[in-house]
C-alpha cells in the first residue's frame, strides 16, 4: 500500500517536474524570438518587426489608464492593427499576470503599469515581463528611464482645492493644515487599502520624516512634540525603535476623519464642483487638472505646500512574458513613446519622459519643469520592502 | 440446482444488478464531481491559509513561498493589527447582520400576515412589488441610498436630503452601520416574507376558531397557534438572511468604504487587492465559521422552542381571512407605500439620475440621453460611449444572459438529477451524503466561495485544466452555489411523483433514462421551471460571488456597473443596473410564460 502511494506521489512529481521543464523551455523559445531578456539585440529591425506585427495582428495590453482607448483608431489607421486595451489598476494588473501564468494562460502582450515597487521587485525578477527599449530613445531619455524599465511618463499624487470658492489662494500652505481641526472630515483620498499609489504615496511621507519635522516648526513655531497613541504603538512594536514626525503626522492626520472615495476622478470632481458651500480638499492625481470645466468644475493643485507638493512616481511600459503577439508589442511600446501615441496622456500634471516631448508639454501647458516642481519620487524598494510594515503602522494609527 | 446455490446466485445478481443500475453510478459519480466542487476548495483554502504565498514576501523577509506557516493566523487572530484586520471588521459583520436580519424578519413577517392573512385591499398587484427589491441588483439600493444621502463631506453636488431639506443629513444617516443594516434588510426582507408567507398560508381557520372557543384571547392565540407554525419559517428566513448579508460585498463597500468602515467581507476582497492573499483566506474561514454558527444556533432554536406541526389534514381546509375593519386602509396604504418605497422609488431615482448630465445637478437643462443612446464625445465620461452604444457593455450584456441561462438550466437539471436520487434511494447511506454535500455551498457566504475557487482553479491538477479567467468557471461557480436551492425544489417535485408511474413505465421496459426524461422530468417540470427561475434572477444579479473571478474578458453587468460606480461615472452604473433589473424581470416573465404554457399543455393532456 505504502509501495503504491510513494510510487503515485513520484509519477506526479515527475510528470509535474516535465511540465514545468517544458514551460521553461517553451519560455526560453519564447524570449529567443520575442528578442527580449538575455535575446535583446542592440539593433532593431523595425521593418522586419512591422511587417511580423501586421501579422499578428492584434495587440493585448493592461493599462493602468482609460486613456489606452484613444490609441485604438490612430493605430490601426497607421499599421492595421487592432490595440484591444484592457483598463486595470497597476496592482490589479499584476495580480491578474501572476495568475494567468500560473494558470499557464498567456494571453496579454503589453504592460503599461505604475507599480514600480512590484515590477522592479516581483515582477521583473520573476519573469513575468520584459523591459524593451525602442532604439532611437537613447540621450532623449535619462538612464535611469530605459533601465530596470522603460518609463513613459511621470505622474504624481498631489493635494487639490477649489479654486472657486477659495478666490484668495489656497485655504492651505502645509501638509500638517492637513491635521488641525477645521479640515476634519474634509480631506478626500483612495484608501490606502484598496489602492496601491494612495498606499505609495502615503509610505513616501513616511520615508521623509526629517522634511516633516521642520515643517512641523514653520507651522506650529516649535518642535514637534509626540502624541501618547504614537509612543505607546512605538514601545509596544518590535521593528520600530523611535518615534517620528511622519508617523505622527499620519496619526493625527487619520484621526481627522479623512474620507475614502475608490476614485481619483471622483475626488476631483468633488473638490472641484463650483456648486457646494464647503468644499473639502482632495489627494489626487496631478493631470486631473484636465476635467476643469468652466461652471461646473474648477480646481487647482497646492503648488507651494510644505514641506513638499506631491509624490511622484514613473509610468512604465512593459512587454508581458510568453507575449502572443510580441511584434506587435514592440510596435505599441515604440508607438506609445512617440508624439502620435503619447497625445493622450499629453495633459497638464503627465510629464513625459523623453526630454524632447516634456520641452514642448512646457510650451504648452505654461506648468514648470518637472524637475523644478518640489516632488518627492517613491522609492521602489523601500515600499516594497515596509509595505507590511506600513500596513501594520497605518492600521494601528487609524 | 441446490438449494444452496439459490442465494448465492441472487446475490450475485444483484451485486452485478448495483452496478448496472444508472441511478447508482450516476450517485457516485456526482459523489465525486461534488466532492471535488465542494469540499476539495474549501481544503484547498484552509491549506493555503497556512502556507507563504508569493506575494508575501512584502509581509515578511523570511517568507518562503510554498512553505508552512502560522504567520496569516497569528497576525489576524493576535498581532498588532488584529483589531482593524478581524475583530474590527467581525463586530461590524455582526452589527449589520443582526440588525439587517431583524428587520427583514419584522418587515417579511408583517408584510406576510397582512398580505396573507387579513382582507386588505390590493394584494394582487402588492405581492409582485414586494418582490422586487430582491430582483434588483443589491448594489443599486446602495447607490440609490447614496443619491439621496449623500454627506457632504465628500464634497460635490449635494444628494436628495440636503437640496430639499436644505441640512446636510446626519453623518450616521450617511454611511456605516445603520444604512448598511437598513439597504441589506431591504434587499433581503423578501426571503422572510416569502417563506413566512407560504407558512402562514397552511394555518386552518379552524384552528383558530376552535381556539377562540375554547376561550383563548387573540394574543394567546397568536402565542400558541400562528407563532409556532411560522416558526420554522423564521429560522429558516433568519439563516437565509444573516447567512446572505455576511457574505455581501457591494452594499457594504459602497456605504461603508468612505468612512473606513469594513466588513470581514470587504476585508477579503481589499487584502485579495493588496497581493494578501493567505490574509484574505484566514478571513474567508472566518466568514464560512460565522456561517454555520448562525445555522447550528438557529436549528438549535427550532428544535426546542418547536416542534413540526401538521397543518394540512385530509379534512376540510379553510383559510378564512381576518378582517381589518376600519383598519383596512390604512394598512393597505402603509403597506403600499412601503412596497413603492423598496420596489419601485430606487429604480425611479436611478432612472433619474442616469439621465442628468451632470450628477446631482436638478433642473431640467441638465437631462440627456447622452449615457443611454449616445456615441462617445471626448468632453463626457472620458469619451465612453452611451450603454446602448458600447461595445463592452453589450458584451457583458450578451455574458451576463449566457452565463444565467445556462447556469441556471445546468444547476436545475443536476438538482433535479440529486434530488430523484436522494428520494428513490432514501435508505441508501451514499444518497444521504449526495443531499448533504448539495447543500454545503448554501453555507459559504458568497465572497468566500470566490475566494475558494480562486485557490482551486489556479493551475491545472491531472487532467484538469486550469480554469482561472475563463467562462467555463463563472458557470461552474455560479452552479454549484444554486444546488442547495435547485435539489430542494427537485425533491418537492419529485416527492409528488408517485413511483407507481414509473414501476408502470418499467414492467413496460423502459430503461432509467428513458423513465427519466419521459415521466420525471415533464412531471416534476413545473417546479423545477419555478426553481429555474429564481436560479435565473439570482445569477443574473449575482455579484459578490463572482466579482474575484472576473477577467476582462468574461466581464458581466454587474461587475462592469459596480466598476463604473466606483469610478464615479454614477450615471453609467446606474443605467447599467436598470438594465440589469429589466432583463431580469423580463427572464422572470418568460420563465413564467413556459412555466404556464406547460401546465397548460399538461392539463389539455389530462382531459
Amino acid at each position: 500500500m505504502k509501495y503504491i502511494k510513494t510510487r503515485t506521489i513520484l509519477a506526479q512529481a515527475t510528470a509535474l517536474s516535465l511540465v514545468l521543464s517544458g514551460a521553461a523551455l517553451a519560455d526560453e523559445a519564447w524570449q529567443k524570438a520575442a528578442g527580449v531578456g538575455e535575446y535583446a539585440t542592440q539593433d532593431q529591425d523595425w521593418a522586419a518587426i512591422e511587417a511580423e506585427a501586421k501579422e499578428e495582428g492584434q495587440v493585448v495590453v493592461y493599462s493602468v489608464s482609460s486613456r489606452i482607448a484613444k490609441l485604438v483608431d490612430g493605430f490601426k489607421e497607421k499599421y492595421g492593427i487592432d490595440i484591444v486595451g484592457h483598463d486595470i489598476p497597476s496592482d490589479l494588473q499584476i495580480e491578474k499576470l501572476r495568475r494567468e501564468h500560473r494558470a499557464g494562460i498567456y494571453s496579454v502582450d503589453v504592460l503599461f503599469n505604475s507599480e514600480a515597487p512590484l515590477l522592479l521587485n516581483e515582477v521583473l525578477p520573476n519573469g513575468l515581463a520584459w523591459n524593451f527599449v525602442p532604439s532611437g530613445l537613447e540621450g532623449d531619455l535619462d538612464p535611469s528611464e530605459m533601465k530596470p524599465f522603460l518609463v513613459q511618463r511621470h505622474s504624481s499624487r498631489v493635494i487639490y482645492y477649489n479654486t472657486a470658492l477659495n478666490p484668495d489662494g489656497p485655504p492651505i500652505d502645509s501638509l500638517w493644515d492637513l491635521t488641525r481641526e477645521e479640515w476634519a472630515g474634509r480631506t478626500l483620498l483612495p484608501s490606502p487599502l484598496e489602492d496601491g499609489l494612495s498606499a505609495n504615496f502615503m509610505q513616501t511621507i513616511l520615508h521623509n520624516p526629517d522634511e516633516m519635522a521642520a515643517a512641523y516648526e514653520r507651522e506650529f513655531g516649535e518642535p514637534i512634540t509626540y502624541s501618547e497613541d504614537v509612543m505607546e504603538m512605538v514601545a509596544d512594536s518590535a521593528d520600530i525603535e523611535e518615534p517620528d514626525a511622519s508617523m505622527e503626522w499620519l496619526y493625527r492626520f487619520m484621526n481627522n476623519e479623512p474620507v475614502f472615495q475608490g476614485s481619483t476622478t471622483k475626488i476631483f470632481r468633488n473638490v472641484a464642483d463650483v456648486n457646494q458651500d464647503n468644499p473639502p480638499l482632495g489627494i489626487t492625481t496631478f493631470s486631473k487638472m484636465r476635467d476643469n470645466e468652466d461652471g461646473v468644475y474648477a480646481a487647482a493643485p497646492l503648488f507651494d505646500l510644505d514641506p513638499f507638493f506631491g509624490v511622484s512616481y514613473p509610468t512604465a511600459l512593459l512587454m508581458a512574458d510568453m507575449a502572443p503577439h510580441p511584434n506587435a508589442a514592440k510596435l505599441l511600446i515604440r508607438y506609445m513613446m512617440e508624439e502620435d501615441g503619447f497625445a493622450p496622456w499629453n495633459e497638464p500634471g503627465d510629464y513625459a519622459a523623453r526630454t524632447s516631448l516634456e520641452a514642448k508639454q512646457l510650451e504648452e501647458f505654461g506648468l514648470p519643469k518637472f524637475g523644478d516642481l518640489n516632488l518627492r519620487a517613491i522609492d521602489a524598494d523601500e515600499i516594497y520592502y515596509t509595505k507590511y510594515g506600513f500596513l501594520a503602522l497605518y492600521l494601528e494609527l487609524s | 440446482m441446490s438449494g444452496q446455490a439459490a442465494p448465492l446466485a441472487r446475490g450475485r445478481f444483484q451485486v452485478s444488478r448495483l452496478w448496472a443500475d444508472p441511478v447508482n453510478l450516476l450517485m457516485l459519480i456526482l459523489l465525486v464531481v461534488l466532492a471535488y466542487l465542494v469540499l476539495w476548495p474549501f481544503v484547498q483554502l484552509v491549506i493555503h491559509s497556512f502556507t507563504w504565498a508569493e506575494g508575501d514576501r512584502r509581509v515578511s523577509r523570511d517568507a518562503v513561498p510554498g512553505a508552512f506557516t502560522w504567520f496569516h493566523w497569528l497576525q489576524a487572530t493576535t498581532g498588532p493589527i488584529s483589531g482593524k484586520m478581524l475583530y474590527g471588521p467581525l463586530v461590524n459583520t455582526l452589527k449589520t447582520g443582526i440588525a439587517a436580519t431583524i428587520i427583514a424578519l419584522l418587515a417579511g413577517g408583517v408584510l406576510a400576515w397582512c398580505v396573507v392573512r387579513s382582507d386588505m385591499p390590493g394584494k394582487r398587484w402588492l405581492q409582485p412589488m414586494l418582490t422586487l427589491p430582491y430582483i434588483v441588483p443589491s448594489f443599486a439600493i446602495a447607490l440609490a441610498w447614496e443619491a439621496v444621502f449623500r454627506s457632504p463631506k465628500v464634497g460635490g453636488q449635494p444628494g436628495l436630503y440636503e437640496s430639499f431639506l436644505g441640512a446636510a443629513p446626519p453623518e450616521w444617516l450617511s454611511y456605516g452601520t445603520v444604512p448598511i443594516s437598513i439597504t441589506l434588510a431591504m434587499h433581503y426582507f423578501p426571503f422572510a416574507y416569502l417563506l413566512v408567507s407560504g407558512a402562514l398560508a397552511t394555518i386552518d381557520s379552524q384552528m383558530e376558531e376552535g381556539a377562540l372557543i375554547a376561550g383563548a384571547g387573540r394574543l394567546m392565540i397568536l402565542r400558541r397557534i400562528t407563532f409556532p407554525v411560522v416558526a420554522p419559517a423564521f429560522a429558516a428566513a433568519f439563516i437565509l438572511t444573516f447567512g446572505k448579508t455576511i457574505g455581501q460585498f457591494a452594499l457594504p463597500f459602497l456605504l461603508g468604504a468612505p468612512t473606513q468602515f469594513h466588513t470581514v467581507a470587504t476585508m477579503v476582497y481589499a487584502n485579495l487587492a493588496l497581493g494578501l492573499d493567505s490574509m484574505a483566506f484566514v478571513l474567508a474561514i472566518i466568514l464560512i465559521a460565522m456561517s454555520l454558527v448562525s445555522i447550528w444556533m438557529a436549528n438549535r432554536f427550532v428544535g426546542k422552542k418547536s416542534r413540526r406541526f401538521e397543518t394540512i389534514s385530509g379534512k376540510g381546509f379553510r383559510n378564512r381571512v381576518i378582517p381589518l375593519g376600519a383598519w383596512k386602509w390604512p394598512v393597505f396604504a402603509g403597506v403600499a407605500l412601503f412596497a413603492f418605497t423598496v420596489g419601485v422609488l430606487p429604480l425611479i431615482l436611478l432612472g433619474v439620475q442616469s439621465v442628468m448630465l451632470i450628477d446631482g445637478f436638478y433642473g431640467l437643462e441638465n437631462l440627456t440621453w447622452h449615457f443611454w443612446t449616445g456615441t462617445s464625445n471626448p468632453d463626457i465620461a472620458f469619451g465612453e460611449p452611451g450603454v446602448l452604444h458600447n461595445s463592452l457593455i453589450l458584451g457583458a450584456a450578451w455574458n451576463t444572459i449566457r452565463l444565467a441561462f445556462i447556469s441556471a438550466v445546468i444547476a436545475s437539471v443536476v438538482g433535479l438529477v440529486i434530488a430523484y436520487i436522494v428520494v428513490r434511494r432514501d435508505n441508501n447511506p451514499l444518497a444521504r451524503a449526495l443531499d448533504q454535500l448539495a447543500f454545503i455551498p448554501f453555507l459559504f457566504p458568497t465572497i468566500a466561495f470566490g475566494a475558494m475557487y480562486l485557490t482551486l482553479f489556479a493551475e491545472p491538477v491531472g487532467p484538469i485544466p486550469a480554469l482561472y479567467g475563463t467562462f467555463t468557471l463563472l458557470v461552474l461557480i455560479s452552479v454549484v452555489s444554486r444546488l442547495p436551492y435547485s435539489v430542494k425544489t427537485g425533491m418537492t417535485a419529485v416527492t409528488q411523483i408517485g413511483r407507481e408511474l414509473e414501476e408502470a413505465a418499467e414492467v413496460a421496459g423502459a430503461g432509467w433514462g428513458m423513465r427519466f426524461r419521459r415521466i420525471v422530468m415533464p412531471l416534476a417540470g413545473p417546479g423545477v421551471l419555478s426553481g429555474m427561475m429564481v436560479s435565473f434572477v439570482g445569477v443574473m444579479r449575482e455579484l459578490s460571488l463572482i466579482i474575484l473571478l472576473i477577467t476582462p474578458s468574461t466581464r458581466v453587468l454587474m461587475t462592469v456597473g459596480f466598476g463604473y460606480a466606483e469610478e464615479g461615472m454614477t450615471q453609467l452604473s446606474n443605467a447599467l443596473v436598470l438594465i440589469v433589473a429589466v432583463l431580469t424581470i423580463i427572464g422572470e416573465l418568460i420563465l413564467w410564460w413556459i412555466g404556464k404554457g406547460r401546465i397548460a399543455r399538461l392539463r389539455e393532456k389530462q382531459t
